[in-house]
């Protein structure tokens, strides 16, 4: 199924000709998240067109990763969407460990679990900060969304040593068991995090200002939506009930009560992605606090061997991470190195209906909804 | 008798130039360290007073940043992007300054040492000082529009656009928020208008002052290019908007033209509405009328600087409707208000009469603004969410 | 004394402005001569005592009318090209003749009102209250059918603008539709 792009047409009055303005924004920009290029054609304020340009942050990700062991390019899965470096490792690691047989032990189930819900607290509660700066909030929610990221990234530190590169997962487990009294920290942590968004919800998602820069600006209908392989809070914005966690059970996700929030029209617009992300964390919360109530001591590393060499197979493995479907697709020929390395990235696949979602809104609109997809560009370009 | 004159002026003028720019200087610290503390931050707190060469300070809670921004601006380099209009690049900056700083001539300051005769030896001494203000005010467009312009580049282009349909919008309620304290006083002497509120009569005490004052704040908001109206050099949309393309000192000179205009409109809106340097203690102390107007101004400097940290920006559509089709008619609503409630207190004096006149206006303002809002407001509401187990 | 050289200091400002903003190639350069005209114009008026004037003067033309010139020549013209703005100067020599003959016309009436040393004031004596009061009360008073009907124009200006701007863009929509 095809959806045709919106299209903008000129007023054009007797004898007067308009001009558009050609605007490039980006690659440095304040408000592209990135070195993302945005070409933009504007009549006065409205976008006619725009186009995106990416792939200045190119690192050869998957052709090096062909080139290296399994294991060596989990660290380089860190950098790909860095903000969320545990679900990307959770992913790859899904990958690898359908080539061989590995059994995972409880607390590994868990801690991965505990890891990836801390991450999505993390990305969301960026994001929603991120994009009321977009807004033109200068950066007060920013700052107070980063206060509570930085307690979750005190505990990945504590966990892995690492903040934001953490390079904690390991096939078959996890690379070391979390300090002492780590648990108790993260309790803490999540008991505390309601708190926060309360207060955020209270302040910002009834604001007037908000409401109305947000609601109908850069409507997702569900078709497009579905047509164009968007997943994600994206997806669910526009009114699909979608969750990988849900769909394919990933890890121990069938143990926990969890809800998935998705909208109730169809209109997806960037007051949905907004709220669709705030309404999630409450939800990861929940998760967390059984998750944190479930762990029981135990080995953290299954029997995976020294050498990591499966046999001729492919495999696909996919995790619900923050910004949408994560997948990656391994070939394995027989040898220490993956024949083929392939990485489904939520931000490249969510970035596609930007143009869709821009044309005919104001200048001013294209930025927040390049800020409600929710892109980072270490994903995107790779 | 030249000589006098001279003295006279430079009595007057200096030290509007000695005690605008200083305040600028504190107020770009207070600005800093109050957003450092809205934002859960700690802000400049590091650079003071070097006590010896060797090493050794004073910190001052990071007093010396103004100094130190200052000494930077200077010594970054000027860079004027090729293709652009050198001249009109280098006018712009300074055409921005001149009107902010010859309005503060307006301002019904009374210097202590200007007793007497002299006393009306404001910088200008004119009897059309309100319209005047708006006339000189209004030229700082053309400042912006000449950066946008000269600057050759598509931000700016878009900046200066922005900034002068917005400038332009909202003079409107500006200069009719203010027409109605003209009205009443029957001057547009600054002095007629401050003398008239002397004492505690200050126009914001009634309906229509403080309706009028409400509107006048919030133009003057627009009109600096404050937060929530500051889409002319929205960062997350156009960069720094007109003087996207300007560094060193000559961007030091938008920004210090900014904050006088800051002043100069806050000074205003405490001539028109706050009773000037009217406070406590003036009848014996007279020097504290310039005390109060300056507190007076610094305390709506200081409104300016918490929105700025609170509120997200506006769309530019929803700012000219915000103009166009919420605030126009309202002011010209009050000036109605503000006629007929001045007429019949001055037709009947008794209390009971200008009782009632207060409860009436006070009632009609409120259900015009309500029901203007009603019409106008975007149709937005909080939404509700679907789970799915 | 004072008064002779800051009126000489503003004609001369007042004319270079004006010439620059003819002879000016580039279009914007050019409305921005015309606007220092503008002021060095309101400074003359200030000189007269014409206090009013002269911030009508600033007000109308410097504030609005050149920032509708601006405004114009932004819009219409195409403002990221070198080449845009030119000016042609064919029928100079006709132009130069209207203006001066113009220039008598107002000159003849006025040149009878010059005070000189054997008549030091103009017929009108120059007031002594405050000049807004004066020209309200003279707006009011006297010239209120004037003005009243100036209103109507201008509001009928305006409206007949809307109508012409909304007149376009109506059609326009309705031919989208179809």
């Amino acid at each position: 199924m095809t959806v045709a792009a919106p299209n903008y047409e000129l007023v054009q009055q007797d004898g007067l000709e308009t001009s558009l303005l050609e605007v490039s924004m980006g690659p440095h920009h304040p408000s592209t998240h990135g070195v993302f290029r945005m070409d933009v054609k504007l009549d006065g304020e409205t976008v006619v067109d725009l186009k995106p340009v990416f792939g200045y942050l190119h690192r050869n990700h998957e052709k090096l990763a062909e080139n290296m062991s399994y294991l060596a390019s989990m660290p380089f899965t860190d950098r790909l969407d860095y903000f969320n470096s545990m679900t990307n490792n959770w992913a790859y690691a899904l990958a690898a460990e359908q080539l061989v047989e590995i059994e995972i032990p409880e607390r590994a189930e868990y801690l991965r679990v505990i890891m990836s819900e801390l991450t999505r607290l993390v990305n969301h509660v960026s994001l929603v900060g991120f994009f009321v700066n977009d807004l033109g909030a200068l950066g007060t929610p920013l700052l107070y969304a980063f206060r509570e990221r930085e307690k979750i990234l005190d505990l990945f530190e504590q966990a892995s040593g690492a903040r934001m590169m953490c390079n904690y997962f390991r096939f078959g487990g996890l690379r070391c068991d979390v300090p002492d009294g780590w648990l108790d920290r993260t309790r803490e942590v999540v008991d505390r995090f309601p708190k926060f968004l309360d207060e955020y919800e209270k302040l910002l998602c009834e604001n007037e200002i908000i409401l109305s820069r947000t609601q109908g600006v850069g409507n997702l209908s569900k078709e497009l939506a579905i047509s164009a392989g968007i997943t994600g809070p994206m997806l669910r914005a526009s009114g699909v009930n979608y969750d990988i966690r849900k769909v394919d059970n990933y890890g121990i996700y069938e143990r926990f009560k969890f809800r998935v929030p998705y909208s109730e029209g169809d209109v997806g617009d960037c007051y949905d992605r907004f709220m669709v992300r705030m309404l999630e964390m409450r939800e990861s919360i929940g998760i967390l606090r059984q998750a944190l109530d479930g762990i029981e001591n135990g080995p953290i590393m299954g029997n995976a061997g020294k050498v990591f060499k499966p046999q001729k197979s492919e495999a696909y493995g996919r995790v619900e991470a923050p910004k949408g479907e994560l997948g990656f697709y391994l070939v394995a020929d027989g040898t220490t190195q993956p024949y083929r390395y392939r990485v489904r990235p939520p931000s490249f696949i969510n970035l596609t209906v930007l143009q869709d979602m821009c044309i005919g809104q104001q200048v001013a609109d294209a930025v927040i909804i390049l800020g409600s997809i929710d892109i980072v560009l270490g994903e995107v370009d790779r | 008798m030249t000589l006098d004159l001279i003295k006279d002026i430079l009595l007057a003028t200096v030290p509007l130039l000695i005690i605008f720019p200083t305040m600028f200087a504190l107020t770009t610290w207070v600005e800093r360290k109050a957003l450092a503390r809205i934002q859960n931050r700690i802000g400049p707190n590091k650079v003071g007073v070097p006590l010896t060469p060797y090493g050794g300070k004073l910190s001052l809670f990071g007093l010396g940043q103004p100094a130190a921004d200052g000494i930077k601006m200077l010594f970054k380099e000027n860079i004027v992007p090729t293709g652009a209009d050198r001249l009109f690049h280098f006018l712009a900056p300074i055409l921005s300054l001149i009107p902010s700083m010859l309005v503060l001539c307006f301002l019904p300051l009374d210097f202590p040492w200007l007793n007497g005769e002299q006393n009306s030896v404001k910088a200008f001494m004119l009897d059309g000082a309100v319209i005047f203000f708006f006339a000189i005010t209004g030229l700082n467009t053309l400042a912006v529009f000449m950066a946008g312009w000269a600057s050759r580049n598509k931000y700016s282009l878009l900046g200066g656009m922005r900034a002068i349909a917005q400038m332009v919008s909202y003079e409107i309620p500006l200069v009719l928020s203010a027409v109605v304290v003209v009205m009443i006083v029957g001057s547009l002497n600054a002095d007629n208008i401050a003398k008239a509120q002397e004492g505690w009569n200050w126009f914001v005490f009634q309906p229509w002052g403080l309706a009028a004052f409400v509107i006048f704040f919030i133009g003057a908001l627009a009109e600096t290019n404050r937060s929530p109206f500051d889409l002319p050099e929205a960062e997350s949309e156009i960069i720094a908007g007109y003087f996207t393309e300007y560094s060193g000192f000559k961007f030091a000179l938008f920004f210090l033209g900014e904050y006088i205009a800051m002043f100069a409109i806050s000074g205003l809106a405490v001539t028109l509405f706050l009773g000037a340097g009217a406070g406590p203690g003036v009848e014996s102390l007279s020097w504290l009328k310039i005390f109060w107007f300056l507190t007076k101004v610094c305390i709506l400097i200081g409104v300016m600087i918490w929105l700025r940290g609170t509120l997200p920006r506006l769309r530019v559509d929803q700012l000219m409707g915000f103009a166009w089709k919420f605030l126009l008619p309202l002011s010209i609503l009050n000036i109605f208000v503000a006629g007929f409630a001045w007429h019949i207190k001055d037709a009947n004096k008794e209390t009971a009469t200008s009782v009632v006149v207060w409860i009436a206006s006070i009632i009609i303002l409120y259900a015009a603004a309500k029901g203007l809002d009603r019409v106008n407001r975007a149709k937005v509401k909080p939404r509700t969410y679907q789970y799915g187990e | 004394m004072n008064e002779v050289t800051a009126f000489w200091m503003l004609a001369a400002i007042s004319v270079l402005g004006a010439l620059i903003a003819v002879r000016k190639r580039n279009l914007v350069h050019g409305v921005f001569a015309l606007l220092v005209f503008f002021v060095g114009l309101a400074g003359l008026f200030l000189l007269l005592l014409a206090e009013f004037i002269a911030v009508v003067q600033i007000l109308v033309y410097a504030g609005a009318v050149g920032i509708l010139i601006l405004f114009a020549i932004m819009l219409t013209d195409r403002v990221t090209g070198r080449d845009a703005f030119r000016v042609t100067s064919r029928g100079s020599f006709w132009g130069a003749l209207i203006s001066l003959a113009v220039f008598l016309v107002i000159l003849l009436p006025t040149i009878q009102d010059i005070p000189t040393i054997e008549n030091p004031t103009p017929k009108e004596t120059i007031v002594e209250t405050s000049t807004v009061k004066q020209l309200g009360i003279h707006l009011i008073k006297p010239y209120i059918i004037t003005i009243e009907i100036l209103a109507l124009l201008l509001t009928a200006a305006l409206v007949g603008a809307v109508t012409a701007a909304q007149g376009g863009r109506a059609s326009e929509n309705e031919e989208n539709n179809k």
